[in-house]
């Protein structure tokens, strides 16, 4: 017998959150297209989510089917205020793991990007990204409106698109 | 027919002059308080710095204009860092900041009718040291990352209008609930 949707999942892992990513991008827009506007707003919140925290692991030597734990993010937001950075919320906080990616890479000898162009535009996009998701969008029934869609469509595109430079 | 050709919304990322060079003034400035505040973070295992400039004036400008600006005043100010130099560099307004989470604590003014000092005069000192007004109108507040620098501020503008004391009140922002 065939086992059941939540018991096909299988751990956090670089490769599962790229490829979920991906899964959830396309989704988003196909809910964008049909004008579900908050959901797909709602789901290509957690594709920068999944985006960041594979680039975040992955940058420091986790292997692509690594199991990621609980533990291990929990540690992440935790290293937060060693590269200056105040994490109040929670571990859904895109901007917080954007900035965490960018900072810890600034702080690690041989991690650093090449120029700060690209890292700036990293904090920047999931500020902007920040500003019109949260996780909670799930339980009002609000309706984004076009340029929120639009403008979050456009900035997880982005991130998405450059997830190999992340 | 007449064909009228222009060209809309050029993607150009070249800093505005006047804001780099107002900006290069400010970082070689020793202003206390007001914005812009500029936050300079050395990463010290790699020497790397970070940047971030919260500054009203930013805020017609793209982030990436707002990154070109910050990059082009930092160099014009303390010379070329040379490659690697900057790790990123970040321009938010002061309401942006206060959404990233970057300056919680407030310094808002709540002067009586009683008081002597009018609301004028204490809007027109907010002013100067670099205040915000609040999108819902009101006097202006001012906003620092931390809670010694708003104190100092508080001093300073006690000095600055005698009498002042019991108007000034620090607040700080406190998260979303996660739930």
């Amino acid at each position: 017998m065939p086992k059941r949707l939540p018991l096909r999942v299988h751990a956090h892992t670089v490769r599962g959150f790229r490829a979920a990513a991906a899964e959830r991008h396309r989704d988003a827009g196909v809910l964008a297209a049909h004008g579900r506007r908050t959901a797909a707003v709602y789901l290509w919140g957690y594709v920068a989510e999944m985006v960041l925290k594979a680039a975040y692991f992955s940058a420091f030597g986790y292997r692509p089917d690594e199991a990621i734990t609980r533990a291990d993010l929990e540690a992440a937001r935790r290293l937060a205020p060693s590269v200056g950075l105040t994490w109040a919320e929670n571990l859904h906080n895109v901007h917080a793991w954007g900035q965490l990616l960018v900072r810890t890479r600034a702080g690690v000898p041989g991690l650093a990007y090449p120029n700060p162009l690209f890292p700036s535009r990293v904090a920047a996009t999931t500020f902007r990204i920040a500003q019109l998701w949260s996780e909670v969008l799930r339980y009002h029934e609000n309706v984004a409106y076009t340029h929120e869609v639009r403008r979050v469509a456009d900035a997880v595109g982005w991130l998405f698109d450059s997830s190999g430079e992340l | 027919m007449p064909v009228k050709r222009r060209t809309i919304g050029g993607a150009s990322t070249r800093p505005p002059d006047v804001l780099v060079r107002d900006l290069v003034a400010e970082l070689k400035g020793t202003k206390e308080f007001g914005q812009p505040l500029v936050e300079v973070e050395t990463f010290e295992r790699t020497g790397l710095v970070g940047v971030t400039v919260v500054w009203d004036r930013l805020e017609p400008l793209s982030d990436a204009q707002r990154t070109a600006v910050i990059l082009e005043a930092f160099t014009q100010a303390f010379g070329d860092p040379g490659p690697g130099g900057v790790a990123f560099a970040l321009g938010l307004t002061v309401a942006e900041a206060v959404e990233a989470g970057k300056i919680p604590f407030a310094l808002v003014a709540s002067p009586r009718a009683s008081d002597a000092i009018s609301p004028e005069r204490v809007r027109a000192v907010l002013d100067e040291f670099g205040g915000t007004s609040p999108a819902a109108g009101g006097l202006p507040a001012l906003r620092f990352a931390g809670r010694d620098e708003a104190e100092a501020c508080r001093a300073k503008l006690v000095e600055f209008l005698p009498g002042s004391d019991a108007i000034w009140t620090i607040t700080q922002d406190v998260g979303r609930p996660d739930w």
